[in-house]
């Protein structure tokens, strides 16, 4: 009897922990969550809590709230989400500095780190999973590529920034691309992921070639000074992490390709994208890129490590290429080389600001982003100089401060090149499966490289499980 | 982990295990950083000593009660509550986060600590280490005319003191370590604990690899001490021994 009583209860214990389990998933829509968590908490709670909460959840859950909030405090102080002390954090700080200099002397923005990306996508996952969003600061940093996954999926976390005065047009029209939701505007971009390739001048020149060589080439070309770079000075001219496949959308972006159509995956029908994965196989089987094991490989043993002659990455590697002090003076930047040949422009990465339904004064927060991040050319000097976060705003991209040389790139004005580059960038499909469609296009890479796989079978497979993620 | 916090990143990359020389410059960017390393420190400090106080008192009540006052019916609630070890804690994270929340008790000691202060683990261990408590020495105590609760705490406490011991140094260890309940209720900068700042100093696109050990370093301190400290009676008390 007792035994019985005892697995009894097991069982008992077990379904519950399945239920709470699978209650609430994140994949629904929001709208959905106040009647899920109503009756999760039925479940879970005793009968008066669940009423309570019952009643709660409806309160919280809807937008009017937020905005009785805003209109109920005030105050000159804002908290902001961030991650990265020594790229965004600075840049942060740089425009708490101006708007309290040169609008409003009681301004205090407190910057609350986080320890990555995830941890801001965490905490609004948090927030909107048990429907209370008072915990969430006024202002996050988020990245690009998921804003619109979490926008659908948490409809009330975040508020539109709709009526602020910034001059849109004064923007890489691609970065707003991300932000910008049905026709509306949530966030105000921040850094700049604008995709640029980087060359040891020095090695090129010791093969025989110039950054000219390299500049508007086709992969073809590439791929013959690469063979010649790696035979004469052991180092590779391009380099990838395996598990972050930024090459593929890079090289893709910059032919004006998605790995998307119209919403579905667009992978074994796309000629560019089969022929960009042949380049990156063969640029691998001759020694001409390096593939690193990881994030931490890519940026500690290839590039810092000196292993390589080239990096092609978003401009916010470029810190990390600076590291290696020895090395000063003998990189330059150029565009991206191309299949039939030309200059290509892409982007990889980069954040923008995002009110959250939380922000007690919406109008401060609006006033303050469009003060600083919507151009002015303190905030963004200060965050260039202090952090090396490099603008989208054209107009901001044009000061002193960006047309100087940078020792380290041989003098180049590199910061106002990316701009410049920046605005070339052409806009392709964005979807919310993103970085989904990118590990799989690499494990078809690796399949290729390593279990013989043909690109045709390896892609094949790749769109199966892309397609069986997205449930189509 | 020591010779890294004296090497720059370049050096670590490269593999370098001697002492290097740029220990003073991590210092310096440690306690420079956005977030206050000494404040982390007085965080971590108080929540750890609190949480270990308090779950020690609780759960060895428990564990006291359940086995020197035993019948049937505390049977049969103990297996019910060894059940609840079965519920994984991230199954708890959000409904645990809406309670903590609704009593306003984010970004303080309380919301930290109170899902911890009594674990099934430290009861059952309490338990199985009053087995050997002479029950004896109550008996004579109670004819001595010492009340229950003085039974307690001048003559449990005391005999038991190597498992005190065991259960104090886990609990301050994984008090200290904790990273994803922490991270869900304190919100504030003010509020952060060590393993926060120290996944925080892991962040970004480049990683300053010597400035990281330096905080690793300055997190692992702490703990070591409280284990050198309490090693002889740790291990009395993990294998259940009373003197």
């Amino acid at each position: 009897m007792k035994r019985k009583l005892l697995s009894l209860l097991l069982v008992g214990a077990m379904t519950a922990t399945m239920f709470a389990g699978c209650g609430g998933g994140s994949d629904e829509p929001a709208a959905d969550n106040a009647a899920d968590d109503a009756a999760n908490d039925a479940a879970d709670d005793t009968a008066d809590d669940a009423a309570d909460d019952t009643a709660d959840d409806a309160a919280d859950d809807t937008a009017d709230d937020a905005s009785d909030d805003s209109a109920s405090s005030g105050g000159g102080s804002l908290t902001v989400y961030a991650w990265d002390t020594s790229f965004n954090i600075p840049a942060l700080q740089a425009a708490a500095d101006d708007y309290k200099a040169n609008v409003n002397p009681d301004f205090s923005l407190e910057i609350v780190e986080q320890p990555d990306s995830k941890g801001v996508e965490q905490a609004i996952t948090l927030a909107g999973s048990s429907g209370d969003y008072s915990t969430l600061p006024d202002i996050v940093l988020f990245q690009d590529h998921y804003i619109q996954n979490y926008v659908a999926d948490y409809p009330d976390a975040w508020q539109s920034i709709d009526g602020i005065d910034i001059d849109w047009n004064d923007f890489s029209a691609e970065k707003l691309d991300y932000s910008t939701i049905d026709g509306v505007h949530y966030g105000v971009p921040v850094d700049n992921g604008n995709a640029v390739c980087a060359y040891r001048v020095d090695l090129l020149e010791q093969c025989g070639y110039t950054i000219d060589d390299l500049t508007g080439c086709t992969w073809e070309k590439f791929i013959e000074i690469g063979e010649k770079v790696y035979a004469e000075t052991g180092k590779y001219l391009m380099t990838i992490n395996a598990d972050g496949n930024d090459l593929v959308y890079i090289m893709l972006q910059a032919e004006g390709e998605s790995q998307f159509k119209d919403g579905e995956p667009y992978i074994t029908e796309n000629e560019t994208l089969v022929k960009i994965v042949d380049i990156l196989v063969e640029m691998a089987q001759k020694n001409v890129l390096y593939l690193a094991n990881s994030w931490s490989d890519y940026c500690d043993q290839a590039i810092v490590g000196d292993m390589v002659a080239g990096v092609m990455n978003g401009n916010w590697i470029l810190p990390t290429i600076s590291k290696v002090e020895a090395n000063s003076g003998k990189w330059e930047l150029t565009s991206i080389p191309t299949i039939e040949g030309g200059e290509g422009y892409a982007s990889n990465g980069g954040s923008s600001l995002y009110l959250t339904s939380n922000c007690k004064d919406a109008e401060l927060a609006k006033d303050f982003l469009a003060y600083t991040f919507g151009g002015s050319t303190e905030t963004y000097d200060n965050a260039l100089r202090n952090g090396g976060v490099v603008t989208t705003c054209i107009s901001a991209g044009k000061s002193d401060v960006y047309n100087e040389g940078v020792a380290f790139f041989n003098d180049q004005p590199i910061y106002s090149k990316i701009v410049e580059m920046g605005a070339n960038v052409p806009i392709v499909e964005q979807n919310n499966y993103h970085y989904s469609a990118r590990n799989y296009i690499g494990t078809a890479i690796i399949n290729i490289l390593q279990n013989g796989y043909s690109t045709a079978d390896a892609l094949k497979e790749a769109e199966e499980q892309l397609r069986f993620e997205m449930g189509l | 982990m020591i010779s890294a916090a004296t090497n720059n990143t370049v050096d670590i990359a490269n593999g370098k295990l001697t002492f290097g020389t740029a220990a003073l410059t991590n210092f310096k960017n440690l306690t420079n950083q956005n977030q206050s390393l000494w404040g982390a420190m007085g965080n971590s400090f108080l929540y750890a000593v609190v949480q270990t106080l308090v779950a020690l008192l609780i759960c060895s009540l428990g564990g006291y009660g359940f086995e020197l006052y035993h019948d049937k019916k505390k049977d049969m609630l103990f297996s019910i509550l060894l059940l609840a070890m079965m519920v994984p804690a991230v199954a708890t994270m959000i409904p645990l986060f809406k309670m903590i929340s609704k009593a306003g008790l984010l970004n303080t000691v309380w919301g930290f600590m109170l899902p911890a202060i009594s674990t099934p683990f430290l009861i059952m261990m309490f338990r199985q280490n009053s087995r050997s408590f002479p029950v004896d020495v109550m008996e004579a105590a109670r004819i001595d005319g010492l009340s229950e609760f003085k039974i307690f705490f001048q003559m449990y406490m005391p005999i038991m003191k190597s498992t005190y011991a065991a259960a104090g140094v886990i609990t301050f260890m994984n008090a200290w370590n904790a990273y994803l309940w922490p991270k869900v209720v304190l919100t504030k900068g003010q509020a952060q604990t060590m393993p926060m700042l120290i996944a925080n100093l892991a962040s970004g696109y480049t990683t300053d690899y010597g400035l990281l050990m330096m905080g690793v370093l300055f997190c692992s301190v702490p703990t070591m001490v409280v284990f050198f400290i309490l090693q002889k009676q740790f291990a009395e008390g993990v294998t259940g021994a009373v003197k």
